[in-house]
């Protein structure tokens, strides 16, 4: 192990010293030359940044059997226990691979930046460092900051250089991010003050933390205070992965965000909410989260029917793309929902897979809709003659968005169908729905793109097929999807053990597990009936619940 | 074994690699594609026989390609290795699959010589027969699934080929979508038979102690699931509509993966899952009158179609109804050798027909052909006798096996269908003698009388006639060499099946193939002899005619009853639900937000003095809220 | 005790009498004035209360009061000048460009 130095913290820190370059002084006086340095400079910068990553999990498993988790952790607010504790654990480090690798397609994809010049790719890194932060914070307060801290790069990119209705798009993008996540920092002070009297007791007086396992050890909240403080953080990551119906941000900040921005956006912002669930509320709430999961379930499957649909009567290629996302999506919540290891280690498999598949088909149709000038899906046609290549690789990443087995999605959502069968059959039976209803958008896509007799358009030839990088970035991320499609081990073997500590408070098989045969620890009476008695209160909040509703 | 293990890697590496190379060598030197994909499929085609002749119905190979996927937590461990399997059954499949397989990739080298795209075509096709491979060797069901959406996925491919006609890609997408319908129904026994059996490995399926934990009450609906895949796949009702539709692709393709393949997937899938399929009784009955059902739409649909690929476009869906009427008996052996004789006898079919359509330059109608006979003697030979075979006539291939399945009917012991055998019986045969009667007409129109076309048509070259000449030996000859043999070889991994082999003598002969004779000779008197009395006959059945023409209105029907509600209940969730609700809640955020603000904008008068003053009386209550707290 | 009185009621009418100024005067320099008027009203209190308490805390409060006026009124006196040059007046009344 590395010792003094702090890699998790230079992880973060890399690309925030590389955005403050781009805008630094620039020797080159035109703006192009510019943006081209700008684009060597930071392309450089995402590579080290995804090496760094590369090389602090190689050191952390050393040996094979060493379950993969790099923490530290220095002072902030020490009087008040905010920490920056910072981990790289096999749930973390799959998603800052994502975020990494996501950077550098985007980056490297942006050959011909129309709108962007320096200061585009700075908040681009921008952006990466506060995805990686989200990822890598364990302390809640610090991952409040920097969940937050993510939309800025977003928000300052779509309002500079958005589409025409930017404005309008990026208030609402704030609007509800801010209204989303201001309950989840009203829970994060809820859950430290009542777990301050707790740690107090063992060390006398209060004593104030922030830090996810110390809480989360601590289990300091009664079933209704998690319900309480759980609602808070799942408004929060409801509105942020999407989850049905609090996706109204999404269409139009994809719509209206510049192409490399939406590209960026779409892959990895959800997704920090899909694993938020799973980093903070599983651990911190577990009581809750049984009992949302039926509703979880619920809103996840119906996202998959409805997304799909949606997605099939769009026109606007970035809106159906904007809501086959919130189909797929749908498929991690219904996992999240159901809460059997099985299913939570599909649904980080199908976030991580979804990541790289949306990159590809933003960064692809990017490419037709620069070509054409347009968005609108019924003015394409006859494409595939024209510009081969893209042909190719949108077909490749059409069947990897239709789940097609060898492909990194069919791994994800196969785990989260099987795992959840048993805890939610009809919820994931009308999630299937959503498979075929998947397959008639992305193929009517395709078609109306490619296929068919070719056009005569005036002054579309100008911009070539793709080519040289862009090339590189498509076989790359293709090869990428196809590699997870085909040798999932070794990212399952990451994932899971991680999954597995993040449940360790739920019983075994999630909802498919009545509570009363938890885990096969009983042979302690205390520990019975403890189990018992949160049992009955379980369901005693449960009724409560019920009987609030009916009085209403 | 380690032989056995890298000449059964062999038999589906070959047409993966040959589906690359043929493509990377095809863009360069177009002749070389149809070189390198039929000496793939050549190379499978030889390790699948040198593997066949050590396996016998008691044993198997198995060979480990990857372990795909595991996952393991303190609980059950799920893993999904990618393994191979070799058995008589998947025997048979594969020697099908490689041995016609290579016929038609010899055949399309020379139909598909002059297409630009040749070089994908190749790629496409290989990868097909990889992918089937897949199909019948998988291991356990996920494998399997592998194969199942790779053959979807380059059916889709193959279909839409000629993708600058829009028609085209959107029949691709049609049978992309259709399957994906059945594949749900895959998924579906997947998750439950994981999720009760705790296992997907077809050979641990196969036991009785495993399939005992499926619960009582989701028996019938694990097995209609695995039959609703099948119904996909394989055409029947009610996603058969895809299929004629498919014949968009080119010929060679609708030989491959609308004929002898790919639409017998379903037939193996009840084949190899048949101790799930019969878990419940009720199970089986549904197959059968869904396969009856198909069989007689397809068939008098048939009756009126002039295109000479929809023709066998519904025969195919015909006889696989055939085939799936003896899966629906529990004669699985017997249902495997229709699909035997069926791909000979449709292949041949196919590709005579794609010889004809090639020297029509595409001309498909039936109505603009005629006399071909004279001009393609040995392609109209070829079609001569599969019609004859698919008519089931001694001593053709299809006798044999559609006389098997007629005996099967009769053995039956499900107590949901006892009571009808006689029913069932009746409409099988007519059923036969409406296949006579189209198959004939098409024979008569395509290749009798005189010649209608504006075409000059002669007869294909070698590398064309030559598939088509052994697949019509193989019609001749298939059935008494290959039909009763392959019954005891699939008795292991199939249950034995209970027709006899005796033959009934040449009485039983000429009743066997009695519904044939009837057929033919009716067209040939209604087409040859007397043409009159047929447009009597149209006139008096026009609007049947008309009925059958347009499949039953099956399009319309599925348009109406799925296809209209789901767009407009799309449309209604975008306008209403999206548009209206999820935005107007943000908008109304957002306005309450805007009147806050417009509120305090009051506040902001651009005088100094209100500031001050407001100042001050903020500082007051500051003041004194805090002397209060004190 | 009367001498405490006497400077602490002194200080809160001066800081009246500016409070009041800064509200109903529109000239911006009398306004600046009034403003002067209770920093010294304060400064005034403070080291009425130093001597009370017997330290110089107040006292040294006092002295940053005095910096910081000194700063304030070379910056303001330079706003209003160009306050005045732009809009030819003084009015503060006039100078409300900056509202909703």
């Amino acid at each position: 192990m590395i010792t003094g130095f702090p890699p998790l913290s230079f992880l973060i820190l890399i690309p925030v010293i590389g955005a403050v370059v781009c805008y630094g002084p620039w020797f080159a006086r035109e703006r192009d030359a510019q943006a081209r340095l700008c684009r060597a400079w930071s392309l450089a910068v995402s590579a080290m940044t995804l090496v760094l990553l590369l090389a602090i999990a190689k050191a952390g498993v050393s040996d094979p059997r060493v379950v993969l988790s790099v923490s530290e952790t220095r002072p902030w607010l020490p009087s008040l226990g905010i920490n920056l504790n910072l981990l790289l654990d096999g749930l973390s480090f799959v998603f800052c691979l994502l975020t990494c690798v996501v950077t550098l397609a985007v980056i490297a994809w942006s050959s011909r930046p129309a709108e962007a010049g320096p200061s585009w790719y700075g908040l681009l890194l921008v952006g990466q460092s506060t995805v990686l932060g989200a990822f890598l914070a364990t302390d809640l307060f610090v991952f409040y900051c920097f969940f937050e801290l993510m939309l800025l790069p977003v928000l300052v990119a779509m309002a500079l250089w958005g589409g025409p209705r930017r404005l309008q798009a990026a208030l609402k993008f704030l609007l509800y991010t801010i209204v989303g996540s201001v309950p989840m920092l009203l829970s994060i002070l809820y859950v430290t003050w009542v777990s301050s009297e707790a740690l107090g007791h063992s060390s006398g007086g209060t004593k104030f933390t922030f830090d996810l396992f110390s809480l989360s050890t601590v289990n300091a909240l009664s079933p209704t205070q998690q319900i309480a403080a759980g609602l808070g953080f799942l408004v929060a990551f409801a509105v942020k992965t999407p989850i049905v119906p609090l996706h109204g941000w999404l269409p139009e900040t994809y719509r209206e965000a510049p192409h490399g921005t939406a590209a960026f956006t779409a892959a990895l912002l959800g997704k920090v909410g899909v694993y938020g669930i799973i980093r903070f509320m599983f651990p911190l709430f577990p009581d809750f989260m049984l009992l949302a999961g039926p509703y979880l379930a619920a809103a996840g499957a119906i996202g998959v029917v409805y997304g799909a649909m949606v997605a099939m009567v769009q026109r606007d290629v970035r809106s159906l793309l904007a809501y086959s996302s919130i189909s797929h999506l749908g498929f991690c919540i219904l996992g999240i929902g159901v809460a059997s290891d099985l299913a939570i280690t599909g649904a980080v498999f199908q976030a991580v897979s979804h990541g790289l598949v949306t990159v590809a088909l933003f960064l692809v149709f990017g490419k037709v809709i620069e070509r054409e000038g347009t968005r609108d899906l019924d003015s394409f046609g006859g494409l595939a003659q024209q510009i081969p290549v893209s042909a190719f690789f949108l077909m490749v990443f059409s069947i990897a968005a239709v789940a097609l087995p060898l492909t990194s999605s069919f791994v994800g959502e196969f785990l989260i169908i099987i795992g959840s069968w048993k805890g939610a059959p009809g919820w994931t039976a009308l999630a299937l729905v959503g498979v075929v209803l998947g397959a008639v958008y992305t193929l009517t896509a395709y078609l109306k793109t490619m296929f068919g007799p070719e056009r005569e358009r005036s002054g579309a030839a100008s911009i070539p097929d793709m080519r040289g990088g862009e090339v590189v970035v498509a076989a790359a991320l293709a090869a990428a999807i196809v590699f997870l499609g085909v040798f999932p081990q070794s990212t399952l073997d990451t994932i899971a053990p991680a999954v597995e500590q993040q449940l360790a408070k739920m019983p075994e098989g999630g909802l498919a597990n009545p509570r009363a045969q938890m885990r096969p620890r009983a042979s302690s009476a205390a520990d019975a009936a403890d189990t018992q008695s949160s049992e009955g209160l379980v369901q005693n909040i449960a009724l409560a619940g019920k009987q609030e509703g009916t009085a209403r | 074994m380690a032989g056995e293990d890298l000449r059964l890697s062999l038999v589906v590496l070959a047409p993966l690699i040959g589906s690359i190379l043929s493509y990377l060598l095809g863009r360069r030197v177009p002749k070389l594609a149809g070189i390198v994909a039929s000496g793939a499929v050549l190379v499978s085609f030889v390790a699948t026989v040198l593997l066949w002749r050590e396996v016998s119905p008691t044993t198997a190979f198995t060979s480990s390609l990857s372990s795909w996927l595991t996952v393991s937590f303190q609980g059950a461990p799920f893993s999904l290795p990618i393994d191979l399997y070799f058995d008589s059954l998947s025997a048979v499949m594969c020697l099908i699959v490689t041995g016609v397989g290579f016929l038609i990739h010899v055949y399309s080298a020379g139909y598909m010589a002059h297409d630009k795209g040749i070089a994908r075509f190749f790629a496409y096709l290989n990868l097909f027969i990889a992918a089937m491979l897949i199909l019948v060797l998988g291991k356990s069901l996920p494998v399997i699934f592998i194969g199942w959406e790779g053959v979807g996925l380059c059916s889709y491919l193959l279909i839409g080929f000629w993708y600058t006609n829009t028609e085209y890609a959107k029949a691709g997408r049609k049978a992309f979508v259709m399957n994906r319908i059945g594949d749900v129904g895959f998924i579906v026994a997947m998750a439950l038979l994981f999720t009760y059996c705790g296992t997907l490995d077809v050979v641990e399926l196969s036991k009785e102690s495993v399939l005992a934990r499926v619960p009582a009450g989701l028996a019938f609906l694990v097995g209609i699931s695995l039959f609703v895949a099948a119904t996909g796949k394989s055409a029947q009702i009610p996603l058969f509509t895809w299929l004629p539709d498919a014949m968009a692709g080119p010929t060679p393709v609708s030989a491959l993966i609308h004929a002898a393949t790919m639409v017998t997937a379903g037939i193996y899938l009840m084949g190899r899952m048949h101790g799930v399929v019969e878990l419940d009784p009720a199970v089986p009955a549904v197959i059968l009158w869904v396969a009856l059902a198909t069989a007689a739409v397809a068939a008098t649909t048939a009756l009126a179609q002039n295109d000479i690929k929809k023709v066998l476009a519904y025969s195919t869906v015909s006889q696989l109804g055939f085939m799936f009427l003896a899966v629906g008996v529990g004669q699985y052996s017997v249902a495997l050798c229709h699909v035997v004789t069926h791909a000979f006898f449709k292949a041949c079919l196919f590709l005579s027909a794609g010889s004809v359509i090639h020297e029509c330059h595409h001309e498909q109608d039936m109505r603009r052909m005629g006399g071909l006979a004279k001009k393609m003697p040995i392609t109209a030979a070829c079609y001569g006798v599969s019609t004859l075979a698919i008519a089931g006539i001694c001593p053709f291939a299809g006798y044999y096996s559609k006389h098997a399945i007629f005996g099967a009917i009769s053995t039956t012991t499900n107590p949901f269908l006892h009571p009808y055998i006689g029913l069932v019986g009746g409409l099988a045969t007519a059923i036969a003698v409406c296949t006579a009667f189209y198959m004939a007409r098409s024979f008569i129109m395509t290749f009798l009388g005189s010649y209608r076309g504006e075409g000059h048509p002669h007869e294909a070259p070698v590398v064309m006639t030559a598939p088509v000449a052994i697949l019509g030996v193989l019609a001749v000859v298939g059935g008494f060499l290959f039909v009763h043999p392959i019954t005891d070889f699939v008795t292991g991994p199939l249950p034995p099946t209970s027709v006899g082999h005796e033959s009934g003598g040449l009485f039983g002969i000429f009743i066997g193939s009695l519904p044939g004779i009837f057929g033919i000779a009716l067209a040939a008197y209604l087409f040859i002899l007397a043409p009159r009395e047929k447009d009597v006959l149209r006139a008096i059945f026009s609007p049947l005619e008309r009925l059958f023409e347009r499949k039953y209105y099956a399009d319309e029907l599925l348009d109406i009853a799925v296809v209209r509600p789901v767009d407009k209940l799309s449309g209604v969730a975008y306008r209403a639900i999206d548009q209206r609700i999820v935005e107007g809640s943000g908008g109304a955020v957002g306005s309450v937000v805007q009147a806050v603000g417009e509120l305090t904008c009051r506040m902001t008068t651009g005088q100094v003095t209100t500031y001050v003053l407001l100042m001050f009386f903020a500082a007051a209550a500051l003041f004194s809220v805090f002397s209060q707290v004190r | 005790m009367s001498s405490i009185v006497t400077y602490i009621g002194l200080s809160l009418v001066l800081f009246a009498i500016g409070a009041v100024g800064v509200c109903i005067r529109r000239n911006a320099i009398v306004v600046f004035m009034c403003i002067e008027m209770m920093l010294n009203a304060v400064n005034l209190a403070f080291v009425a209360f130093s001597k009370l308490q017997g330290n110089l805390d107040g006292q040294v409060a006092v002295f940053f009061v005095m910096v910081i006026a000194a700063a304030e009124s070379a910056i303001g006196l330079a706003v209003i000048i160009s306050v005045f040059r732009s809009l030819v007046s003084v009015e503060t009344s006039d100078a409300a460009q900056l509202k909703w």
